[in-house]
Formats: structure tokens, sequence, C-alpha cells
């Protein structure tokens, strides 16, 4: 599979993906159309399989594909033994029951009619197509892209991920390793007890290769901090901003007679959040190796997927608009694939 | 530090109106993102950080290589092992990014990511915060902490996931509705869905504990006490005698 | 640069070392060397502070780099001036992309984007890593991976590097090509490195000064000569020149060969060695392959090979990294099916057996002997493999002590030495005494006196009656015991025969008494012993 050039300047800033792919979830959840729906799917699976990364995280859209088929079979599965009526050309009738009344006397099975699979299916389309999306978004990146754009405060975290994609290949190298390993030890144990012999040496030399980890991002230079009194004014920051999000959270879900204010509270709380975080930030003295710039088809894919969601949002039915939205969809395919 | 977490979950029963669930989606990741910081930033050694990345990944293999289907999900056993033996900060950030990372590997980001990480992270805090036990009781303990986990993990990712999957069918909530009307419903929709998940993967969890357990444990605690692990404040000194 | 003022370092009580004075002078290259065990990397990572601060322990007395104490700062503070890089270099990776490898401690130490980018560049062509540089970790060669490693601490701009055992994991070429940058570094760069080795032949002659850890406590430090007139650990080389009594002590093969002239001459007229090396004598052929192939995917790993091996004889097996060794080793353990030639084991062919009745026809210790081990003592894994094996209770027991009595019974296997753990290993697989026995790699980490142990111990083991198979790059314990060498390159078979055939033939696989004694075909310190012996 071709994959998008190394060369730096070619490189989409991994946030405009993410970007991109949130303004398609916006697309995706305002839209009734389930034509549209299924055009945004295919022109996400489409930009995911031409362009993914070839990071570890490129395997994520078949996952994610599917990911979205089993949720729909679950959700046909739901509405035909526990769906409403809906009438319409008969397929098939199931044995109907009713449930006792403790349990709400709904009924289960019954008629089961086309008109109420498709409606179903459109429900279902729906959260398939988020999946999709996001595991386009994430064969799109690359995790150590990833995590320069993380916002600082979060950037410990950042490297654990990333730390752990890159151990994953050697444990599971080690896995194989001692699997042969202890079958050649020949042993007549039973399979609960081999599972045993496996794991316990895989940890123990993952348990020692983490310790060597250590060592060398320590001898490094990792983790050199500054500042201290930032830390508690934004420790302080932050739980002022959670509380005041729990404040808001349930003032919104109770509605008392303050109606207006939970909403107030909540920005209010958010922003402060925010400001802790970043604040928090400021405490790594950290700089960022050949930052992934903002071209101009970074910017392109976000705004892209603005105009994708924007039409999604004034629910355009007719054929025009669903033209429209393709064309908007394969754009990546013709400024993106030049350079490939 | 450890206040933020549980209020966030019980008020999904009583929605006050239809988009609800997006507003959650879009607070939660806030959410994590003050918690995990707030942990990361403050309490970590690089021992931990190389700890947690390694076992993360011992995580994600297990989640990879294990099924995955119908609640075969190994990777409980590091998150409840690794959470016991290395406290209750270590823990928060084990069960979140666990998740996060093997659902990335895995693809299987969605919406209910955060409410995963959120639910990791509460089932990793609950195993470090269970009493202190020895040898045999110790598994024990930790296999029954497993079961009781899987069910309310699995409880509270359908309680969340409801909303997305049953509307439009006689089980969704209704908004306003009485209490025990919408928890018959969530019963009807958990019983159906989650459950055929949750007891296998209660049951198979707290096997796997019961037979490796004990010894990863002890692997475990070797490491802690060979690095001299405590977690603790960034700069702390070490043991030293002049 | 470095000072240590009466340091003493205690894990748990037990002193690693004490009262250990010296200096260490900008732009020198010292060797620390002692036995597996005896605290050298522990005196090596005081030097920048790893320990205490990382691995805990009590340190009395005082470490200064660069007149800042590691008392009081912690070893991430140091990292401009001081860099280590540890024994296994891929677990010391961060990401998977050898760029942000390098460009990751210069993001942790806060330089500017201008700064990285130069770094960055000088680093990969210092360390001649440019065609490599978009390339996945993973996919690197483990030359590679360490020239990576020791590019990630560089980009610090440290003046002093610590390396703890750099070319353990290397076969032969990417070992020279390493100590050879790291020459480069001490002579055009004029950096101080400190490099902690046992396989001393490769480094004694670049060194200026030694330091001997030698286990009790005491730690000694002296020029090259001094520290090697006396230790216990030598290389062949100096071995052969002490037991010639050569002054000045030689610390290169040129500088031996000029001194071996009265003794070159004198061996001219004595018998070959190993003459009667029983070649005579019909062995029993226990395993065999014919025209083997085996393929990993469209990858043809393994090319029409036929051997065989005869029980009492240990073979050895010689190639590249990635030449098919350990694939040899894995067919004939019934690991992969070869697509064409037959195998047989004993008769059998593997992969008509279960893994049980195969476990007792054949061994294999992996490269990582821990592989095997998954119990909390030494105890427990023998009555494990007792009960596994079906074998009387405490037999794996007896042969552990018939190989090293030395070992603590009570001890976790992952807290053994390496030497020790080998040794738990092949006891857990000698136990149930199959015939044939193979061994990948069995030498790495290893001091000169626990490969003469394993030497011994295998040539008890194949005086049994069994055929031992060894896939090693280590010439010298090649030289020391096998009877036959057989070469790979490619997965053709390039060589087979006796030792003294192959050896002696090829400069590439010629042990150092043979490059200093050439053309005589004698190849270990042994063969000269007997040889004046024999004269005598």
């Amino acid at each position: 599979m071709p994959t998008l050039a190394m060369r730096p300047e070619t490189r989409i800033h991994p946030l405009a993906w993410w970007m991109w792919a949130v303004a398609l979830t916006f697309a995706a959840s305002a839209t009734t159309s389930t034509w549209l729906l299924g055009i945004i799917s295919a022109g996400a699976i489409a930009v995911a399989l031409r362009f993914r990364s070839d990071g570890p995280w490129r395997h994520s859209i078949n996952y994610a594909i599917y990911l979205a088929f089993t949720l729909l079979l679950v959700r046909l599965t739901l509405a035909i033994l526990f769906g409403a009526k809906i009438p319409g050309h008969l397929l098939i009738t199931l044995p109907s029951m009713r449930l006792p009344e403790w349990l709400s006397g709904i009924a289960l099975g019954g008629e089961v009619t086309s008109e109420k699979l498709l409606t179903i299916l459109r429900e279902g389309f729906r959260l398939a197509t988020l999946v999709i999306i996001f595991g386009a978004a994430s064969s799109l990146t690359r995790p150590k892209e990833l995590l320069k754009s993380l916002p600082r405060a979060l950037h410990e975290a950042g490297v654990i991920v990333v730390v752990s994609t890159t151990f994953l290949p050697q444990i599971i190298s080690s896995i194989k390793r001692i699997r042969t390993a202890q079958r050649l030890r020949g042993s007549r144990a039973n399979r609960g007890l081999s599972l045993t012999r496996v794991l316990i040496p895989v940890i123990e030399d993952a348990l020692t290769k983490s310790l060597d980890l250590a060592a060398a991002m320590e001898s490094r230079g990792y983790g050199r901090t500054s500042h201290r009194a930032r830390h508690r004014l934004s420790a302080a920051l932050l739980i002022f901003g959670l509380l005041g999000l729990l404040a808001g959270i349930y003032l919104l879900l109770v509605p008392n007679s303050l109606v207006n204010v939970p909403w107030l509270i909540l920005t209010l709380a958010a922003a402060v959040c925010v400001l802790g975080l970043w604040l928090s930030g400021k405490n790594l003295r950290l700089t960022v190796y050949r930052p992934i710039n903002w071209n101009l088809e970074a910017i392109a894919l976000p705004l892209l997927g603005a105009s994708v969601a924007s039409m999604a949002g004034i629910h355009f039915q007719s054929l025009t608009s669903l033209a429209f939205a393709s064309a908007l969809l394969c754009a990546p395919f013709l400024y993106l694939g030049r350079q490939a | 530090m450890g206040a933020f977490s549980w209020p966030l979950f019980i008020s999904s029963t009583s929605p006050v109106q239809n988009g609800g669930h997006w507003l959650f989606l879009i607070l939660l990741p806030l959410v994590l993102a003050v918690g995990i910081s707030a942990i990361s930033q403050n309490r970590l050694d690089v021992r931990a950080v190389a700890l947690l990345g390694v076992l993360i990944a011992f995580a994600t293999a297990l989640r990879t290589l294990g099924a995955g289907q119908a609640g075969i999900e190994p990777i409980w056993l590091p998150i409840i092992l690794g959470a016991r033996v290395f406290g209750r900060e270590f823990a928060f950030l084990l069960g979140t990014l666990s998740l996060f990372a093997s659902a990335l590997i895995t693809g299987g980001v969605g919406p209910w990511l955060p409410y995963q990480m959120l639910a990791a992270a509460l089932v990793a805090v609950g195993a470090a915060s269970l009493p202190r036990a020895q040898g045999r009781v110790e598994t024990v303990l930790l296999a029954a902490y497993a079961v009781v986990a899987s069910l309310a993990y699995g409880i509270l990712m359908d309680l969340q996931f409801w909303p997305w999957l049953s509307g439009g069918t006689s089980i969704a909530y209704v908004a306003g509705g009485s209490l025990s009307e919408n928890l018959r419903h969530f019963f009807l929709f958990h019983a159906t869905t989650g459950l055929a998940w949750d007891i296998p993967r209660a049951i198979f969890s707290a096997l796997l504990i019961l037979v490796v357990g004990k010894p990863i444990l002890r692997a475990l605690q070797r490491v802690n006490r060979r690095a001299s692990f405590v977690l603790s404040e960034r700069d702390s000194q070490p043991v030293e005698i002049s | 640069m470095i000072s240590l003022s009466n340091a003493t370092l205690r894990y748990e009580g037990a002193p690693v070392f004490s009262d250990v004075n010296f200096e260490i002078l900008a732009g020198e290259f010292v060797l620390l060397m002692g036995a597996t065990g005896s605290g050298k990397s522990s005196l090596l990572r005081v030097m920048n502070g790893l320990t205490p601060h990382l691995t805990g322990g009590e340190l009395t007395g005082d470490v200064q780099v660069n007149n800042r104490s590691i008392r009081n700062v912690r070893p991430r503070d140091l990292a401009e001036s001081i860099g280590y890089i540890g024994q296994d270099p891929l677990a010391g990776f961060v990401s998977d992309r050898v760029e942000d490898e390098l460009a990751f401690t210069m993001e942790s130490l806060g330089l500017s984007a201008e700064v990285m980018r130069k770094r960055v560049e000088e680093t990969l062509d210092l360390l001649g890593l440019n065609s490599v540089r978009h390339r996945s970790m993973a996919t690197l060669s483990a030359g590679e991976q360490q020239r990576v490693a020791i590019g990630a601490a560089l980009t610090a701009h440290p003046q002093i590097l610590l390396l703890d055992e750099p070319t353990s994991a290397l076969d032969p070429t990417a070992a020279d090509e390493v100590l050879a940058l790291l020459q480069r570094l001490v002579h055009d760069v004029g950096m101080t490195i400190i490099i902690a080795e046992h396989r001393l032949e490769r480094v004694v002659q670049y060194v200026d000064r030694i330091i001997h850890v030698h286990g009790d406590g005491r730690v000694s430090i002296s020029d090259p000569t001094t520290a090697l007139q006396s230790s216990a650990l030598v290389p062949p080389l100096i071995e052969l020149a002490r037991l010639e009594s050569w002054e000045p002590l030689p610390l290169t093969i040129r500088d031996a060969r000029r001194l071996a002239e009265a003794l070159r001459g004198k061996l001219s007229s004595a018998p070959a060695p190993r003459t009667n090396q029983d070649s005579d004598i019909p062995r029993e052929i226990f395993a065999q392959c014919q025209k083997v192939s085996v393929y990993y995917g469209k990858h043809q790993a393994l090319r029409d090979i036929s051997l065989n091996f005869t029980r009492g004889s240990i073979a050895a097996v010689m190639g590249r990294n990635g030449a098919g060794k350990s694939t040899l080793l894995a067919t004939f353990v019934g690991l992969n099916s070869p697509e064409k030639g037959s195998l047989t084991l004993g008769g059998h062919s593997p992969s008509d057996l279960s893994s049980h009745s195969l476990s007792r026809l054949v061994g294999f210790v992996p490269q990582e002997p821990g592989d095997l081990l998954f119990c909390e003592s030494v105890s427990a894994e023998c009555t494990a493999n007792d009960k596994d094996r079906g074998l009387i209770a405490g037999t794996t027991m007896n042969v552990l002590n018939a190989i090293t009595p030395d070992v603590d019974h009570s001890m976790h296997p992952r807290d053994l030495s390496e030497g020790q753990r080998l040794a738990v290993a092949l006891a857990v697989v000698a136990a149930a005494e199959p015939p044939l026995l193979l061994l990948d790699e069995p030498t790495r980490g290893l001091d000169y006196l626990a490969k003469a142990r394993l030497g011994s111990i295998l040539r008890k083991l194949a005086h049994q009656g069994r055929a031992i198979v060894l896939a090693t790059h280590d010439v010298e314990l090649v030289a020391e015991i096998a009877d036959r060498v057989i070469v790979l390159a490619e997965g053709d078979l390039v060589a087979d025969g006796s030792t003294v055939d192959v050896l002696t033939s090829s400069p590439a696989f010629a042990p150092q008494v043979q490059k200093i004694l050439a053309p005589s075909p004698f190849m270990s310190v042994q063969d000269v012993i007997n040889a004046n012996l024999g004269q005598n």
C-alpha cells in the first residue's frame, strides 16, 4: 500500500487529520440521509486506505470496518427482538412473546417488516460511520507525530503511549520466542500451566527491559522540569474546574429554576480546566524536533470536513448535494496524491 | 485528587434531553485529560513511565492476541494485577492508557472510548484500593474482585452505550421518564447485549487470575522492590549516607 | 573528569565495592573489567548516578563528574556531561524511528529546533547512519541498533560516554565497527569513554587504562600491561604471552607475532595438534539432514544442507548473523519443517514426534536461557523439570550440581548471573539425557572463566556420548572444544570440516593463538602447552 512520503515538507499535521475526522463526525451526526452517511463512510475508508501511515496504527481501519459491521448486526438483532412495530411489507414473522408486566410488558419478536429493517439500519449506520471515521483517523496518523502535537500537559502520558507502541512488537516476538522455548521443554503439563510458563518469562523479560528503558531515558535527560510554584497554581485551577464541571452537569440534568446558568457554569468550568492544563504544561521545558507545520494541505483538510458537516447540517437532500459531498471527500486524493 | 471520577457516571440515568450523550462525549475527554495530566505531571518517576509503557504494551499484546470476542478479554489481567502492586495513581493511568493504546491499535476507537478509559481506570483504582492480603488469599481476593469488576464494568459500559444503540426501540430510555421505568428498560438492554459479554468476561478474568495471578504478582512485586520503587514526589532524595 | 573518593556501594548491606579512589582524566579510553556479577555494571552506573538514584543502594563517599557530585544531582541533570548506553540497545529505545530517537534526547533537554536539527545531522554523519535514518528500529541489524543507541546519547553532546558491554550482542564484524567508532570518538572528537566489557580481546589494544573490579570489593586501576599481568581473566593472547613469559606484555596480535618468532620456530617441528582426534574411530551418527531447504515465506533460509551429527563430538556452527544458524538449529528441533529434503533424529523425523518425546531426543538451550525458566527459585525449577519429564526427583538438581556446584538454590533465576542462568537452563535441558544438545549463542555475557567452565561441561557431556552442536560467533571457544566446524553463509553450507582445517584456512575465523602462530596449526593455548609437553 502506498504511504505518504516521509519527507517532512509533505507530512500532514496529525491534528489536521483528526480535525477532519471530528468535522466528519459532526456531519454524520447531523444528517438524516443514509446516502450521505454512506458517502462519508466510503470516503473515510478510501482516504484511509490510500494515505495510511506506516506507523503501528495503520491497521486500525481494517479493524474498524469489522467492528462497524458487528455493531450493525447487534443493532439489527436488538431491533428485531424489541423493536417498535412499523407497518409495511412483511418479511417474516417471528414468534412473539409478551414479557411479564414487571418488565414493562414489552413485546418480543413479532412481525419483521422491511421498513423496520431499513429504519434500524439507518440508525445503526450512523454509529458504524463514526467507528469508521475514527478508525480512519487512527490509520492516518503515527503515534510519535501525535505526541508532538499533544498539549504539554499530556506529554508524559503521550510518552507512555509511544513507549508502549514501540514495545509492542518486542513483546509479541518475545511471546513467540518463549512459547517455542517452553514447548521444547517438553512438558506433559496441561494448557493452564503452559500459559503460566509462557506469560511469566514474558513479563519478567518485559519488566527487566522497562528498567533498562528507565535508565536510558533518565541518562538522556528525560524529566527535567521547573517552577514548582506553578504546580500548585495549576493543580488548584484544575480542581476548581472539575468541581465546576460537576456542578454544571448536575444542574443540567436536574433542571430547576436557574435554567440558563448550567451552560454558563459548564463553559466557565471547562475554560478553567483548560487554563489549568495549559499552565501545568508550561512546567515542562520541552521542545519539539522538526515540528510538523500546518501547511496548506493540512489546513485544507479540516475545512473540507467542515464543509461536509455544514452541508449535512443544512439538510440538503438532493442528488447534487450528495455529489458535492462526494467531491469534497475525494479532494484529498487530488492534491495529496501527487506527492505520495 | 480522587474526587473527580465517580459522579460523572451516575448522572447518565436521568437525562434531560436527547442530545445528552453528545455533551458527555465532549466533556469526558476533558475530564480524563485533567486526571491524566494531574497524575502524570506530578507523581511519575521515570521508572514509572517506563514501567507503564511496558505494562501497557503487554496489555495491548494480550488484547490483540486474545480474541476479545464474547468477553474473553485478557487485558484485565495486567490491569488488575499491576494496579494492585503499584498503587492508586499508577492504577488510574494504567487503566486509562491501556485502553487508549490498545483501542488505537485494534481500531476500537469510537464514542465509547473515553468511557472505557474511565471505567477501566475505576476498575484499576478499585483493585489498588483492596485491603492488604498475602499469598493464596490475595489471589482469591483479586479473582473475586475481577468478577465483581467485570460485571460492574459491563454495567457501566452498557449504561453509556444504551442511548447510542437502542434509540427507536422499545427499550430505549425515555427522557424525563420515571426512574423505575428507565431501569427496567436498561435491564432488558443490558440482559440482551451486555450480559453475554460480562459473564464470560467475569469468569475468564477470574480464572486467569487464579491460574496465572500469583507468579505474575510476585514478578511485579520483585520489580517494585528491586527498583526501590516508590511513587513519590519528583525530586525525592535517594537512600544515601554521607 | 570523573573522580571517586572513598566510594563504597552497598546493596542490602553487602558491599559491592569499598573505598574506591581513582580519577579518570579527560580524553581517556578506559576499560572496566571483572568477572560476571563482580559489580562492573554497578561501578559503571555509579559514575553517572544511575546507581543509587535509579536502582537503589547505599553510596558512601563521593563521586564527582566535572566537579559536580552525583549525590546532589540526578542523572538527567548530568546528561550534557555524561551519557550512558546499556547492554540491550533495543530496550532503551523510546520510539521506533531512528531520527525520532536521536531527537528525543534533545527534546527532553529543551534545545531549540535549529540546534536539534543540526545535531541530528552531525550525529547521523558521525555514526554513519544516514542511510537508515528513516527506518524503523526493528529492521536494523544489531550493530546499527547499537550505533543508534550511542547516537541517542551523543546528541546531548556529553564529554563522557559510559557503555555497558556494547559488543555482547554483536557478531565480530559489527563489534569491530562499534569499537572503531569508539576509537574515533576518543581520538578525533576527544571524548572520554569508559567501557565495561567481557570480550577483552577486542578492546585491550585500544585502551589507555584498565579498571579491574575484583569482586571482593577491591577495585584497582592501572595501565593495561600491569592489569593483565596478574589478572585471572585474560584473553588467549595474554595467556600465551604469560605462558611464554614474553616481555613486554604484548597487547596486539602484531606485537605478539614479533615476540613469537622463537616459539614459532620451536613449534614448527612439533607434531600438529589434534591429529589423534579419534577421527578414525567411526562414530554413531545420531542426527542428520539430507538436502534440506527451509523457507520463511518467500525467503530461503537454508539451501540444500546436508549434515550429520555424531555422538560424542562437539560441532560448531558459525556464520554471520542471519546466515541461517538459528534456522538450522530450529529445524533440528522440529520448529521448521523443511520444504525439501529429510531430517532424522535418532531415526525419527521430528515432525512425527510429540513434543514430549522430542524433548527426550534433543535438548535446546535458546539464546536467552531465561526463556526456559519460569519458577521462583532454582530448586523449584529443578523439581518442576523432574515432574515434567517424568524423572526421578532430584535428577535435575544432580545434573545442575555436576555442572556448577556454586549456585544458590533459593535464588530467583533472574537474579542469577548470566553464566549461572545458562547452567540452570542447561541442567533443565540435559536432565532428560537427550542424545543431541543444541545451544544457541551460549557465550553471550560470559567472562573467560565462565566460558572455560562451560567448555569443560560440554566436553564432559560429549564424553558421555552425546552429540553437541553450538551456534556461536566465539572463535576462541570453538577453538578450545569443538571437533568440527560448519560455516553457513546466506543459507548455504560453505564449509564443513575439522576445527583445525576450517579455522586455520580462514583469516576471519582464526582464533588469536592461530593468528600469532600462523602458519603452524595451533589454535589454543592448550595446544601449545600440549606441544611443549610433547617435546619435553
